[in-house]
């Protein structure tokens, strides 16, 4: 075969591709929504949860803490009722203290922070303080407002908290024990790493798990989202970077009665944690599906579908390639085994037919070898008769001829009436076997044409020679015309051309009993024309269909009434034919008939020489 | 067809990788990005202090320990040092009067301190901490402090100051004062009962003629070199001296004939001063360092020996001389503490009438006092 066999490779881009591409494709968008779907419901409903796990806790803080300071303001109010005096000295109030548990150290000032009275359960700070009157504590409260400070840590690392509140004679002071605050604040803990812790009024961290913050009295910044949640009535919720760093969801609520925020925050990560593995099973899970499926399905497409059409390919192009005995393997009876079946069928049919052509195909040659034997035998026949059968019909005519010359005695009337008529015989027999060989010889193709430039007059005159006894007798007028188009001398076979004319004119003369006859030459276009014509009997029209065919008489039969062969038109037509033209003929009956050649006009070169040519068959 | 297969496959656990790195990359990335990224120390530090401001072995024991230079600058007065400040110039820490902090602060040339680098701040004793001036020592750090006195011949003086209103009544010929605005307005304003914060214009006023009627007697004292008066005092230059805790001590070694005393009068007026980090700053976490560096016990210990003053820093106090603690000129006893006033800051209007009325003082004590000595 002459196209190239297809790569392996190649021929797999197109429909096993295709499909396993496309259910690939569909699988992994069917992945990817179903995760999807699942992973944001998940999320959403982890987020609700989380949402309501944190604010829960968030009211607990705020509470607990809102009870601290509300101990705290009802202690403080309280001893700001009492009179400082019982403060001064080592007096049995120090044992006061006691009663409030959260206070470390208690003092009175008047305006000027001069102090009044104090008492304290461990070493004072307060009352040792030279610069009260420069503090921010006693300057705040003795402008009436309430103070409470920020988370300070001793050099002896002791944390405490001021608070100081106006009073009808000045101020009073406290040193806060912020430990319990800080216990409180530590212990607020949900999920895993949730947590909670206490911001001031200016963002300053007083109670967190990492007490290094609180040391380092670390103050929110400014931009971080923490302050849309400080000193607002309502709570804040969002999700936000903390001062770690760290990505959480936190919650800031304002503690109420008191100045402070509580934040309560879970990391990102923790809230999400559901989520995030739910979207890793999901998604390992369905992929390993998806792998699964697409491994299945590229077997199952090999084994119904692929090979099975692949052994399909490899069946037709192997008939293209001729083997007609490839049989296709059968897997199983679905359709496609159906059509391997019956491709199968097709072959072996194609197969018994091809077997039969060739056998028709050898019997034909077979007849043919024996037509060509049977027509060279024809032809060799024709030829070996021509001479044997001549040989005779000469002696024949010669010793007629002979005998009628009055050599080997003279002959009575009647004696020479019958040698006329052997003559006659002899004649006629000897004239058809001449047309026979004429037309044998045309038909095996070996009539060779001699064209040589000819005198057309000179032809013409030579053809009425050779009838002009047979006109006489019949006392029938002759004449003869010569187109001045046609030229003086033309190209043709003068004895072939002869032969036509003479079976033409003995034609016309034969079937007109009296009138004229006439012959034409003439020029036609490229072309010329000779044209015999009669007053004879005429032809009827029905006969001027097979007069040309061989041994067809007029009549129709094969009879010899008229005399002749029923040659002589087959010869014309068969010559004319040979010379590239035709005969046709006008006729009436009782009236005459017209014969006119056409014949292809070669008017010969100034150097014109004959030239032979051999008539195709 | 196994190799093909395993194209397919190949694809599809890629794919899956993608998906599991990508899930597990967003805990990682919240992992290792957010740890604290330790700032640079600078290469050097620069100080901006007085003149013999700090131990020379403090700030080479610095560089040692931490690898960063130090570029130690001068000011003459506080007035220079704001000048400085305020026209942009470039420093790491200064030493300044507790009194100019609150206005460069509201000018906002301060930078706001970051505790977390100076955990040292806890040893600042509870007197220091949340002053009026500076809630919460936002942007200062009280480092010394100290009282203003008198340091006199106490055997050219008969009987011995114990005011301030007893310059006016004793016989003296030369008081020396220091081109310090406070400090002269200051005692001008105790002398008469007053606030050395007042900023009640007649009380001012009052102040401000009081100490003009001693203008003949008014001189100033000079850049000496050891920076005390103590000398000049005792070759009777002046008899008086306004003085502080360095210049008592100088003066008890130089022999008996000098005395130092804290006067009470409206309060013992104290002075404070802090170290700040100036918003203009090469580096504020190497300041930060330095300042937490100073604060240790024993460096501030060393640092208020050198220059004999009170530290604020709580923890030190078991690091200091037993001679410094109980000398009344460098750690007042509580007899002067209690009432005692801290020189604090103005308002603006304030500010102003003060430096108005200093000006004028100037020009009438300043071209007619001849600097003796």
């Amino acid at each position: 075969m002459s196209t190239p066999r297809p790569s392996p490779f190649r021929s797999r881009i197109t429909l096993k591709r295709r499909l396993l591409a496309l259910l690939a494709s569909v699988l992994l968008v069917l992945l990817i929504l179903v995760s999807a779907g699942i992973f944001v419901f998940v999320r959403q409903t982890e987020h609700i949860a989380w949402e309501g796990r944190q604010d829960e806790a968030s009211r607990y803080a705020q509470d607990t803490i809102s009870v601290f300071f509300r101990e705290v303001e009802n202690d403080l109010g309280f001893a700001s009722t009492l009179s400082p005096l019982l403060f001064q000295g080592d007096s049995a109030m120090s044992q006061n203290l006691v009663y409030f548990p959260v206070m470390k150290e208690v003092i009175y000032l008047d305006e000027n922070g001069a102090i009044l009275g104090s008492t304290s359960s461990d070493e004072p700070v307060l009352a040792n303080q030279f610069t009260i009157a420069q503090s921010e504590w006693f300057n705040i409260a003795k402008s009436g407002r309430r103070y409470i400070g920020n988370v300070q840590v001793s050099s002896q690392d002791v944390p405490y908290m001021i608070m100081a509140i106006p009073t009808p004679t000045g101020v009073l002071a406290t040193r806060l024990d912020v430990s319990k605050l800080w216990t409180v604040v530590q212990g607020i803990t949900f999920g895993d790493k949730g947590q909670a812790y206490l911001l001031s009024e200016d963002g300053t961290i007083i109670a967190h798990n990492n007490l290094d913050l609180v040391l380092a009295r670390t103050r929110v910044p400014e931009d971080s989202e923490i302050n849309k949640g400080l000193n607002i009535l309502s709570v804040w919720r969002g999700e936000y970077d903390n001062l770690r760093g760290e990505r959480v969801l936190g919650v800031v609520r304002s503690v109420a009665g008191t100045p402070w925020t509580v934040v309560t925050e879970i990391p990102v990560d923790e809230a999400r944690a559901t989520s995030r593995m739910a979207l890793q099973l999901l998604v390992g899970g369905l992929l390993a599906f998806a792998v699964i499926i697409l491994f299945a399905g590229y077997r199952l497409l090999n084994q119904f579908i692929f090979n099975p059409v692949n052994n399909l390919r490899v069946g037709a192009q192997k008939i293209g390639e001729g083997v007609l005995t490839h049989q296709i393997p059968l897997s199983n009876q679905d359709e496609i085994g159906q059509v391997t079946e019956a491709f199968n069928t097709m072959v072996n049919s194609l197969r018994e037919r091809e077997d039969l052509l060739v056998k028709q195909s050898d019997e034909l040659a077979d007849t043919n070898e024996k037509l060509i034997e049977a027509s060279r035998l024809k032809d060799e026949f024709l030829s070996t008769m021509s001479h044997e059968l001549r040989t005779p019909l000469n002696a024949i005519l010669g010793y007629s001829g002979i005998l009628l010359m009055g050599i080997g005695g003279q002959m009575d009337e009647k004696a020479q009436t019958h040698v006329k008529s052997i003559e006659r015989s002899g004649d006629r027999l000897l004239k058809l076997i001449n047309d026979i060989l004429d037309i044998a010889k045309i038909e095996a193709g070996r009539m060779k044409l001699v064209m040589q430039p000819t005198s057309v007059q000179k032809m013409a005159k030579d053809w009425y020679e050779r009838v002009d006894v047979l006109i006489q007798n019949k006392n029938l007028q002759y004449s003869e015309s010569i187109d001045p188009a046609m030229p003086e001398f033309i190209m043709a076979d003068t004895e072939q051309l002869a032969h036509i004319a003479n079976n033409l004119l003995s034609n016309a003369i034969k079937f007109t009993s009296e009138g004229r006859i006439e012959l034409t030459v003439k020029r036609h276009g490229e072309n010329w024309q000779l044209e015999v014509s009669d007053s004879g009997v005429g032809i009827p029209p029905e006969a001027q269909e097979y007069i040309f065919d061989e041994f067809r008489q007029v009549d129709g039969s094969y009879s010899r009434s008229h005399g002749g062969t029923g040659l002589g038109l087959a010869i014309v037509k068969k010559l004319a034919m040979a010379m590239g033209g035709n005969v046709n003929v006008t006729s009436k009956p009782g009236v005459g008939s017209i014969f006119t050649v056409t014949l292809p006009l070669q008017i010969p070169t100034p150097n014109a020489v004959p030239v032979s040519i051999e008539v195709a068959k | 067809m196994l190799f093909k297969v395993s194209r397919f496959s190949l694809l599809f656990m890629l794919l899956f990788a993608l998906v599991l790195v990508a899930c597990s990359s967003d805990e990682d990335k919240d992992d290792q990005d957010k740890t604290t990224d330790t700032p640079k120390l600078a290469d050097t530090l620069v100080i901006y202090g007085w003149a013999d401001g700090i131990p020379q072995d403090l700030l080479d024991a610095f560089t040692t320990e931490f690898g960063v230079k130090v570029d130690y600058q001068t000011f003459i007065s506080y007035e220079e040092a704001v000048e400085n400040i305020r026209a942009g110039q470039v420093y790491d820490v200064l030493w300044l009067g507790n009194y100019y902090v609150a206005s460069l602060i509201q000018e906002g040339v301060l930078a706001e301190y970051n505790y977390a680098n100076v955990p040292n701040a806890k040893n600042i004793a509870a007197n220091f901490r949340d002053l009026n001036y500076d809630p919460g020592n936002r942007y200062s750090i009280p480092y010394t402090w100290g009282p203003v006195g008198l340091l006199y011949r106490s055997d050219l003086i008969d009987p011995p100051i114990a005011q301030w209103s007893d310059l006016w009544t004793a016989d003296i010929e030369y008081v020396a004062i220091w081109e310090e605005m406070r400090t002269v307005l200051g005692l001008g304003l105790k002398s008469l009962g007053y606030s050395a914060n007042s900023e009640n214009p007649e009380e001012l006023q009052a102040a401000y003629e009081h100490l003009l009627t001693l203008k003949d007697k008014w001189v100033y004292g000079e850049n000496y070199d050891p920076y005390t008066s103590a000398y000049a005092l005792a070759d009777n230059r002046f008899q008086v001296a306004v003085a502080w805790a360095y210049d008592s001590i100088v003066a008890a070694d130089l022999g008996d004939n000098m005395q130092y005393v804290v006067p009470t009068e409206g309060g013992a007026m104290l002075w404070g001063e802090d170290i700040v980090i100036p918003a203009n700053n090469h580096s504020q976490y190497t300041a930060e360092v330095f300042i937490n560096y100073l604060l240790r016990p024993e460096v501030s210990a060393a640092y208020g020996e050198f220059l004999a003053n009170a530290s604020t820093n709580d923890a030190a106090r078991e690091f200091v001389d037993e001679s410094f603690l109980s000398n009344p000129a460098v750690y007042p006893g509580n007899e002067i503490l209690i009432g005692s006033e801290i020189v604090l800051p103005l308002s603006p209007e304030g500010e102003a009438l003060y430096i108005e009325l200093w000006q004028q003082f100037l020009d009438a004590t300043k071209p007619s006092t001849q600097l003796i000595g």
